[in-house]
């Protein structure tokens, strides 16, 4: 049976931050929480804190974009999963990858 | 002399009885296109440009110098992007355009939910609008053609 390394990013913001948005900001937040610790051959699990309400389209593409640039829409979600505070914005974080 | 002359207008006569068919051709293909892309348009995004997206904006108001009721706007800003990948193989300029213009409106739109000052409330209402009024215009311009069509 094979078994699958699994790895957590628990992202960080202020406690006041309730939105994240812009592109650049999401690339900036990848390179200081993220990209030292996923690991694109494990199951990797993007955690954003419960007090994050919105996240802007800007900020998911700006965010994923390295990881989309290395393993493409296809294989995303084998490495890729999100959690956010309802599972209605973990849709739209997800579906707003896509466009 | 009057040889000369003949024989020029009749080459001219000649050149343009060539010419004139292949514009024909070119112009009518590249007419064909632009009109394709208003069929689509209108067919993608009529009902969203002329009710969701104005019902959305009503929807936007101020409780307690808090600016509230952005969430349907934002929903209908989802669908326009989710319905422009069509135009991502078809006519990249205008997905590239349109993308680029809902994704700053949705950022502004972030900025919602604390409190501000009168004159930022009265700021943040016109830059909603100006924004609005930046997409229809960019869909109005794709429609009559005025970008270049893939």
């Amino acid at each position: 049976m094979k078994t699958i390394n699994k790895k957590e990013v628990r992202l960080n913001f202020g406690k006041a931050t309730t939105r994240l948005a812009g592109n650049p900001y999401g690339r900036e937040v990848f390179e200081k929480q993220a990209k030292q610790i996923i690991d694109y051959n494990a199951e990797n699990t993007v955690i954003f804190p419960d007090t994050i309400e919105k996240v802007a389209s800007s900020f998911v593409q700006g965010f994923f974009a390295e990881i989309i640039e290395k393993i493409g829409y296809a294989k995303f979600d084998e490495v890729i999963k999100i959690k956010a505070q309802n599972e209605e914005l973990e849709n739209d974080i997800h579906d707003d990858l896509l466009y | 002399m009057d040889n000369i002359a003949t024989t020029i207008m009749a080459l001219c006569a000649l050149i343009i009885s060539i010419i004139s068919p292949i514009f024909r051709v070119y112009w009518s293909n590249k007419l064909n296109r632009v009109n394709l892309t208003s069929t689509y348009l209108k067919e993608v995004y009529g009902k969203i440009l002329y009710e969701d997206l104005p019902v959305a904006r009503e929807h936007i108001h101020i409780n307690n110098n808090i600016i509230e009721g952005c969430d349907l706007l934002l929903s209908v800003l989802r669908d326009i992007r989710k319905r422009a990948l069509y135009f991502k193989s078809t006519n990249k300029v205008f997905y590239e355009g349109i993308h680029r213009e809902i994704q700053e409106l949705e950022n502004h739109l972030f900025k919602a939910g604390d409190p501000m000052t009168s004159e930022q409330i009265a700021e943040f209402l016109n830059t909603t609008n100006e924004y609005i009024e930046n997409i229809y215009g960019y869909m109005s311009d794709v429609y009559l053609g005025k970008y270049k069509v893939t």
